[in-house]
């Protein structure tokens, strides 16, 4: 085998390599912008729900006491800004529990949707109202 | 004709292909460990904006529960009950201090926590108390700390009640014509005791006096003394009824005060033989007969004395007996101890009347600002 002949072995092996090797990073940089843009999702969501519960708390905390036991709810479903809507992405739930001296204990829970590819948001969100 | 290779070239670019995609390779792990980074950093900092918001509702459930509370019994803010100074709100839990500023206010300091993460909600408020009250000094003797009667003291007439916030003690050697209770334990027996010996009684808010309105009517006579005094064979009657002196106050031979002694600190006696007999006041209301706002009073068998006797924050102390009688009635944030004889006749008549210079428990609170 002469010499000319292994420089162009050598070279093909080495584009064989190259080509494996950005085939690997090709897939680990998918992967990794896959994760990434399911994750910038998962963060929207979790901001939104949030702040659907937030504002959520926020009313109850400016309502006339005895209005409060009005307020609860299960599983209503409401839009990102926390209005209640028929097709509402986002189910809102509020639970009262009455305390030993005459507090209220304000739950809300808001879980955005979810599925095989999105992991759904939850964000519960506590306080207390006094008469 | 047949393309001719040039080796040289093929053999110097040897290696090239493998350092371009190494380079590729690199530039691609260095921008993916900038996205990780990002994507580490976004979601630690909506982790803490959960949990500073979950804190932050934590402590604004907690000022509106301490508020609910003031305003259902405004001396809360002098002595808050448990659930005042800290608690959990949905699994959180939250701190609160009080501290006193300069002007009256009191800063109420709410702090709470979410899993690491705090958040404070301040709130500020002031204690506006009724003046003047029928609803104190219903007590023989009464003690946010303990009593003890031993040594042959005696308590009489009236069937006055002896109350503790903590514990009350009589000894088989002491007489109590009336009842034992205390917020702990009331020890005493049918033998020494006449009346109900009551063991885990309800809490007697401590009755708080008027101090601006004994000092006011001191300032007026000119009877305000400065600094520690010693009184010996002196008899004092100002007009208004009532000596102040800032400070503490020592009694020796032969004093006689027609009128209430306040003292700033303690009050005590060397001798034995002082009279204190304090008029009605100007305004109709009875007088008290010892006042120390800040210190202790501790007196030795002196001749006679009617009223009431108030230590503010510190303890009272009778030992032996009193030739002409200790008649009134005992009240001290600290320890009461009677001893050596000493026998206090209970006479609701000269203590229920104090007039202005009571605080009524009847007061109010003002929630003056809340800083979230």
């Amino acid at each position: 085998m002469s010499a000319k002949s292994v420089k162009h072995t050598f070279t093909l092996v080495e584009a064989l390599v190259a080509a494996v090797l950005l085939a690997l990073a090709a897939a680990a940089i998918i992967s990794l912008l896959v994760f990434h843009f399911r994750f910038s999702h998962f963060l929207d969501q979790k901001r939104v729900v949030s702040q659907v519960a937030t504002s959520r708390i926020e009313v109850l905390c400016e309502m006339e006491f005895d209005d409060i036991t009005l307020a609860d709810e299960t599983n209503v479903r409401v839009n990102e800004d926390g209005i209640p809507t028929a097709d509402g992405a986002y189910l809102r739930s509020t639970t009262l529990t009455t305390e030993a001296d005459g507090g209220v204990t304000i739950t809300v829970r808001v879980e955005s949707p979810g599925d095989s590819i999105r992991t759904p948001a939850v964000f519960e969100l506590v306080t207390q109202r006094y008469e | 004709m047949k393309a001719r290779i040039n080796h040289d070239a093929l053999s110097s670019d040897r290696g090239t292909l493998l350092l371009v995609t190494l380079f590729i390779i690199a530039a691609t792990a260095m921008t993916a460990v900038g996205v990780v980074s990002y994507v580490q950093y976004e979601g630690k900092s909506q982790h803490q904006y959960d949990t500073m918001t979950k804190a932050r509702y934590t402590a604004l459930g907690a000022a509106n529960k301490i508020t609910a509370k003031l305003n259902e019994v405004p001396g809360r803010l002098e002595s808050p009950t448990n659930d005042m100074l800290a608690g959990t709100i949905g699994g959180n839990p939250y701190q609160v201090t009080y501290t006193g500023l300069r002007d009256g206010t009191t800063k109420v300091e709410v702090a709470a926590a979410c899993q690491g993460t705090p958040a404070t909600v301040l709130l500020y408020a002031h204690l506006t108390p009724a003046i003047g009250g029928s609803d104190t000094f219903d007590k023989a003797i009464l003690s946010e700390n303990d009593v003890v009667l031993s040594g042959n003291s005696t308590v009489t007439e009236n069937n006055g009640t002896v109350h503790s916030n903590q514990d009350a003690f009589a000894d088989g050697s002491s007489y109590l014509d009336g009842n034992l209770t205390a917020v702990g334990t009331a020890d005493g027996t049918a033998s020494n005791v006449t009346g109900l010996i009551q063991s885990n009684a309800p809490y007697d808010a401590f009755p708080r006096l008027n101090y601006d309105y004994y000092y006011e009517i001191a300032r007026a006579d000119g009877m305000v003394f400065t600094g520690n005094q010693k009184f010996t064979k002196t008899t004092l009657s100002p007009p208004g009824g009532v000596i102040w002196v800032e400070g503490d106050v020592l009694i020796g031979n032969g004093v006689t005060f027609n009128a209430c002694l306040v003292a700033t600190g303690d009050i005590k006696t060397t001798s034995t033989g002082s009279v204190f007999t304090p008029p009605q006041l100007q305004d109709g209301s009875d007088a008290p007969a010892l006042i120390s706002v800040n210190g202790d009073i501790s007196m030795t068998a002196q001749r006679k004395l009617v009223g009431l006797v108030y230590a503010g924050s510190g303890a009272i102390k009778f030992n032996g007996a009193w030739k002409e009688g200790l008649t009134g009635a005992i009240c001290a944030w600290d320890d009461i101890h009677l001893l050596g004889g000493a026998g206090l006749r209970y006479d609701p008549n000269v203590v229920d009347n104090l007039g202005d210079g009571v605080i009524s428990r009847e007061e109010s609170v003002d929630i003056l600002a809340m800083e979230r």
